[in-house]
């Protein structure tokens, strides 16, 4: 008996198309042919605005580029970012893609003849993985539903009316999938049935209610339902957010490897490429960036983690793309005219369509909006299909400041700053040397042999123009003395890196400041840099490269590290403090420095509390993107955000390692009452004083 | 026909110059050079917004910019030009330093004539180094125009200018017949507008009229001979500053030595 089961067993199948007449077959045939060539229609439209764009290499590395697909597509390892979302996706995504396979192995076997499905494999995969496959799918689809209706996930707002439909339509498949299944099972008597067990529940339940010639029609019915919402789908699936099966994969693919975050550079040089600056039209963005804009899956993941959006103001990362996405599609004929026109060097018919589409920026996205990003990068490392959203900001920024000679007043001073004194701080009152006038400091132009200097300390402007900030470099250069440091300063030869022109668009006058910068640092053969603003960190070391000045910039918290390890620098675990640390964006994402801090305040012997919000999830104090430079008053206040999260942790002191959050933070204390029980210290601050204070211990012991 | 207005700039040491870092030359009668850079005055600024303001309205067909001074200030002209003035005039005045307001005054009113076709001379109210603000006035007077002072803002209607002016009391509006000089003082709406990038680049390979004061019909002998004034000797003040506290047991006895040594000083 058992040896003839098994000889059964490995004979096993189904009969395909059972209790089918032919025209329900053409019908098949007819509606599948016909959805895969409304897909392939829509996705063939997509393309071609795709090509729109400006070229760009994406497809450099192609292995790591593929490794990068396969972990977030087969692993789906990003949409762990969010553990529920990422469960409910992870279910409807896997047991969509088993199911597939199974409608796969039906049409091998039946429509090709290859009789795969039979034996061992057609029971555990094809019967009993699929059936079940159906239910995890369900699953999903409850989460997904009770997310979106029940709860009201605030991300998932705005939704398109159609994703109910979308869910709709699943819930069809599956909910006709199993009478099909429970029916045949019933009615034939089929002996593997119990391998099927979720359909051959339903089919008993059926057949307790009707008899066979009813349970004929209904199967009947069913059975089409099945097949016609399947095509259905598949025909929406380019104009729907399904899209993403094909594009986030794809996009995924030609992901940034390199300069994340920054604009490609502009060459001011070449007329062509400054007769529009920034992103007026889609026909300044590159292929890519209009790549993006349909890749987005409408997860919201983004907006959670956005600063503006968390504090009211008129900025969602999701919202920028969704808008732009729909703006494009809604004008896609005359986009594509447009193209053509250009395509076939008929420049005039180019322009006079483009002269009735509007800019971009302000008329499809706000400049209020454009404006209230502080470039913090939170939306770039949570999107799960590696959109980038920074960049294309800081281009729309770039059409409205220098093109459209639109920025907040805060903005336009510290530019005008930039451009008569190289810095773009307001009413200094001391020069840019004046502050280490009393400290053993060497300036790079009055050092005999350059080659002597081991590191160029770059302090940037903030530290030397603001009273409170001098502080911070002035311990560090006591620091760096104790250490035995040989160091030097650009001293009146430093300008602004140009951090705040560029965030803020401006990239006329970066541009200007980098080859400043670039070649003085050349001229000194400087290989080495310190800094402790970790936006100069960014632009000196990042997008310096652009422009071909190429240096190895380390930040003030890796610097003392590795003072540390080395030996150069003895740290007495003597800060009995309770301390939290915040991250600041261009230290952490931007340039993925997380620990160097945290083991250095571990050191001190200080006792380290964390934020909920920290390391890469940080929350921005509110200054980047050139905010440091303006108020922009709509919505509540980041840093007051991020402060009221620092103080519920109980430290007595804030560390920050950026000047600026340094200022936010202190700021954030002040309105909410909290300055006199906290304290802000830069990370360099800390060691100071613990080093100062181990020294005042000695010199009464070694008198 | 739209106006052609003439808008008299000055290039100035930026006024944001840290108090720690000016400085006075050798000569102790001006600042030393290259304590900062320099910028066009801040009422110029006001004022060439004013002169674009009537070219946007379509009030005036053009408008030039004219300072006195050396080359440098060709930046200053080029700013201008950037935010679209249509002409720029520099009167290299080199090797004549240290021109005082009527000197200037006189070559700036030849260069409006040599110019031509001028109806509206548009002036800062004083210039953002010395602070005469004379020039405005005298430029009136030599060419024989009405001036209307502390202008905010103008308007053209039907071939009269309605200039919004600071008067004692609050905002006053004058009506007046080109040709006209104004001087115009800083307003909420007459900021400098921001210059186009494209517009910026552009106005680097504009050309510059270069006149000399020989070119306007005047020698050194007759410069010399208009000067109204000379600097003797330019000096930082110095400020003293002391602090004394009150003690005291109570508010009250605080305030009560807080008033006695207000009297002693003679401060109340
Ligand atoms: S960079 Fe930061 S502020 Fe800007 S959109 Fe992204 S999350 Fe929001
Ligand atoms: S941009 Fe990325 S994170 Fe934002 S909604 Fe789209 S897919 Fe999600």
């Amino acid at each position: 008996m058992t040896w003839t089961l098994a000889q059964a067993a490995s004979e096993a199948t189904r009969e395909v198309q059972w209790n089918t007449v032919p025209a329900m077959i053409w019908l098949m045939y007819l509606s599948a042919a016909a959805a895969l060539a409304v897909c392939c229609y829509g996705f063939w439209r997509r393309l071609r605005i795709w090509r729109l764009g400006k070229p760009e290499i994406r497809w450099d590395q192609p292995w790591r580029r593929l490794k990068l697909v396969f972990r977030a597509a087969l692993l789906q390892a990003n949409l762990f970012r969010d553990r529920i979302a990422g469960f409910m996706h992870i279910s409807m995504y896997f047991s969509f893609m088993l199911l597939l396979v199974g409608t796969m192995v039906v049409a091998i076997h039946h429509d090709l003849g290859i009789p795969i499905m039979r034996g061992y494999f057609y029971l555990y995969f094809q019967s009993l993985v699929l059936d079940l496959a159906g239910v995890w799918f369900c699953v999903g689809l409850i989460i997904a539903l009770w997310r979106r209706y029940v709860i009201r996930v605030p991300r998932l707002e705005h939704g398109n009316p159609v994703d109910g439909l979308i869910l709709a339509a699943f819930f069809v498949i599956v909910a006709s999938g199993y009478p099909v299944e429970g029916i045949r099972l019933v009615v034939t008597g089929d002996i593997w049935a119990l391998w099927s067990p979720f359909g051959y529940l339903t089919g008993l339940a059926l057949a307790s209610i009707w008899d066979e010639p009813t349970l004929l029609v209904i199967h009947r019915v069913m059975w089409v339902a099945h097949m016609l919402s399947w095509h259905v789908l598949l025909a929406a699936v380019p104009f729907t957010k399904l899209a993403h099966l094909v594009t986030s994969p794809l996009n995924i693919f030609f992901a940034n490897l390199e300069a994340r975050s920054i604009p490609d550079p502009v060459n001011f040089e070449d007329e062509q490429a400054v007769a529009v600056l920034g992103i007026r039209t889609p026909f300044e963005m590159t292929w890519k960036q209009l790549m993006d804009l349909d890749a987005c899956t409408e997860c919201g993941l983004c907006q959670s983690q956005c600063p503006a959006y968390a504090e009211g103001k008129p900025l969602s990362p999701k919202r920028v793309i969704l808008d732009l996405r729909d703006h494009i599609r809604a004008n896609a004929d005359r986009y594509l005219a447009a193209g053509r026109a250009r395509a076939a060097g008929q420049q005039d018919v180019f322009e006079q369509i483009m002269a009735e589409m509007p800019p971009l920026a302000p008329d499809v996205i706000k400049a209020e909006t454009l404006w209230a990003c502080t470039t913090c990068r939170a939306c770039e490392n949570i999107c799960p299909v590696e959109i980038e959203h920074v960049p294309l900001i800081l281009q729309l920024r770039q059409n409205l400041a220098m093109e459209q000679a639109q920025m907040p007043e805060g903005v336009a001073e510290a530019v005008q700053g930039l451009e008569v004194r190289q810095h773009p701080i307001r009413g200094a009152t001391t020069g840019r040397t004046d502050w280490y006038r009393d400290l053993p400091v060497r300036v790079m132009a009055e050092v005999e042999d350059p080659e002597e200097i081991e590191i160029l300390y770059w302090v940037g402007c903030a530290a030397a123009y603001d009273e409170r900030l001098q502080r911070i470099a002035r311990a560090l250069v006591r620091v760096m003395n104790r250490a035995g440091v040989r160091f030097a300063v650009l001293g009146d030869e430093e300008q602004c890196t140009g951090d705040v022109a560029r965030r803020t668009g401006n990239e006329f006058h970066y541009d200007m400041l980098a080859r400043a910068n670039i070649e003085t640092l050349q001229r000194y053969k400087v290989k080495r840099i310190v800094a402790h603003c970790p936006h100069c960190l960014q632009t000196l070391g990042s997008d310096y490269r652009q422009l071909g000045g190429f240096f190895e910039v380390v930040h003030h918290t890796q610097f003392v590290q590795e003072l540390i390890d080395s030996g150069r620098l003895q740290l007495p675990a003597s800060l009995k403090e309770k301390i939290t640390y915040h991250d600041p964006c261009y230290l952490g994402r931007y340039n993925g420095v997380f620990d160097e801090p945290r083991a250095v305040l571990d050191r001190l012997g200080v006792e380290r509390v964390e934020m909920t919000r920290a390391g890469r999830r940080s929350f921005c104090c509110g200054a980047g993107g050139g905010h440091a430079f303006f108020e922009d008053h709509a919505g509540g206040k980041i840093n007051r955000n991020r402060v009221e999260e620092a103080v519920a942790t109980g430290a007595g002191t804030i560390c920050t390692a950026c000047p600026f959050c340094l200022q936010m933070m202190e700021d954030g204390l002040r309105s909410v009452g909290a300055a006199e029980q906290v304290a802000v210290k830069d990370f360099v601050e800390l060691v100071d004083e613990a080093l100062a204070a181990a020294e005042a211990q000695q010199e009464p012991a070694a008198l | 026909m739209g106006l052609h207005v003439a808008v008299l700039i000055k290039q100035v040491l930026d006024p944001e110059v840290p108090a720690a870092r000016f400085q006075i030359d050798a000569s102790g009668k001006r600042p030393a050079a290259g304590i900062a850079g320099e910028v066009l005055g801040p009422y110029e600024r006001n004022a060439l917004e004013v002169a674009l303001q009537l070219k946007d309205a379509g009030a005036a067909e053009k408008v030039s910019v004219i300072t006195a001074d050396g080359q440098e200030a060709v930046e200053s002209l080029r700013k201008a030009l950037a935010v679209r003035a249509d002409q720029a005039v520099l009167v290299d005045t080199s090797g004549h330093d240290d021109l005082d307001p009527a000197q200037t005054a006189e070559i700036l009113a030849r260069a409006v004539e040599k110019l031509g076709g001028v109806d509206l001379v548009v002036a800062g109210r004083q210039a953002g180094d010395w602070d005469h603000g004379q020039v405005g006035y005298l430029v009136a007077e030599r060419l024989g125009w009405p001036c209307v002072s502390l202008v905010q803002r103008a308007e053209l209607d039907g071939g009269v200018l309605r200039l919004t002016r600071q008067g004692p009391d609050g905002r006053e509006v004058v009506e007046a017949r080109p040709p006209l000089v104004v001087t115009v003082t800083n307003d909420e709406r007459n900021v400098l507008r921001l210059p186009r990038v494209q517009d910026l680049m552009a106005s680097r390979r504009q050309p510059i009229t270069q006149w000399s004061p020989a070119d306007l019909g005047l020698d050194a002998a007759a410069l010399a001979d208009l000067a109204g004034g000379e600097v003797l000797r330019l000096r930082i003040p110095e400020r003293e500053s002391q602090c004394e506290f009150i003690s005291g047991d109570d508010p009250a006895e605080v305030a009560a030595t807080l008033v006695r040594r207000l009297k002693e000083l003679k401060l109340l």
